[in-house]
């Protein structure tokens, strides 16, 4: 009996896809976002009003997960832009094989952004990349101050939080202070959005933050070509 | 951490290290994994167990060497331990620290059984 040393890391199946994924990204220049949160936090409606605001811009492409129903596709098909949607038949959340396959669908058009909706759960997307270039989370406040510090992970790997439905405001106790001060505190670097879909409230910073993403993304393929 | 899905890549490894040195059975895996993995080790030794069987590795004892988040303050030049997810110098309160540790998950390395044992 004898020990060998291996010091291999465990890259699994997945991130080897998901790199595949971020080369072919890389390549053709778009930017890609992936959008997370607990169910009814906001993301479709989130998307729905980035669509509005940025399609006259850029070419959008959708993807949306779902463990089942197409609503949502639906719902972002309804404003002009190309869309895919997953159903993981119970999968709880979308892993980049999945991705991968969802992508020979848009083969034929010229993308600037594509945004991929998640399925609506505050843990599993955090540990599944997908070989996007960034990763923004919607936390709304009739969900509770206290989930930054509950759900780490999620806060820790984002780079941009939505607190969403901040017209609800006053019909609740949340306090967004401890919200940024404890989501803050896991992640110094998280860009924070106020927003609210339904009275459109800082959604201009919030199109301004992508807009410039995906210039950025464009600036850089190019320059690597 | 979905422990299945990692079992199965902890194989893929186990299995390609194994054959490189020919060994007959591997009786010992031991993991480094950093805190950050997320990593339930039950879990994962449950599924490593359903993995292993009927294979050179079946009955293979999973140790694992858990290495605990470590931030480094470039202003107090010290290193700390980070509690509780919070990702602040515990001297200065500062925010932008570097992570030096815990963020580990690797075969760390194999007890096998060469062919002439």
């Amino acid at each position: 009996m004898r020990q060998i040393e291996v010091r291999k890391n465990i890259l699994t199946a997945h991130e080897q896809i998901a790199q595949e994924n971020r080369e072919l990204f890389r390549k053709k220049g778009i930017f890609v976002l992936n959008l997370m949160s607990s169910p009814g936090a906001g993301k479709t409606t989130l998307l729905e009003r980035t669509i509005e605001l940025l399609k006259g811009t850029f070419s959008i492409g959708v993807i949306e997960g779902d463990i089942a129903t197409s609503y949502d596709a639906e719902r972002i098909g309804a404003h002009g832009v190309k869309v895919v949607q997953i159903n993981t038949g119970g999968a709880c959340h979308l892993d980049s094989a999945m991705i991968k396959k969802a992508l020979a669908e848009f083969s034929e058009m010229k993308l600037d952004a594509l945004i991929i909706e998640n399925v609506g759960n505050l843990v599993c997307p955090a540990e599944f990349y997908l070989g996007e270039d960034a990763k923004a989370m919607i936390l709304s406040v009739t969900e509770g101050e206290d989930k930054p510090l509950k759900y780490p992970l999620m806060f820790r790997i984002s780079q941009a939080l939505v607190i969403n439905k901040i017209d609800l405001l006053p019909y609740l106790e949340c306090r967004i202070e401890r919200i940024v001060k404890d989501a803050r505190s896991l992640n110094l670097d998280l860009k924070l959005f106020e927003i609210s879909c339904s009275t459109r409230a800082g959604l201009s910073a919030w199109k301004e933050w992508l807009a410039e993403e995906i210039h950025k993304k464009k600036v850089q393929s190019a320059d690597n070509e | 951490m979905h422990e299945y899905s990692l079992a199965q890549s902890i194989m893929q490894i186990v299995f390609a290290e194994a054959a490189k040195v020919s060994a007959r059975k591997v009786t010992k895996v031991t993991l480094t994994l950093g805190e950050l993995a997320g990593v339930f080790p039950d879990s994962l030794s449950f599924c490593f167990d359903l993995v292993t069987k009927g294979t050179i590795a079946e009955g293979a004892l999973l140790e694992i060497e858990k290495v605990p988040l470590k931030g480094y303050c470039p202003h107090c030049e010290k290193t700390f331990f980070i509690m509780n997810h919070q990702y602040l110098c515990d001297q200065c309160g500062n925010g932008s620290i570097e992570l030096i540790a815990g963020r580990e998950l690797q075969v760390s390395h194999l007890e096998i059984e060469d062919e002439t044992d």
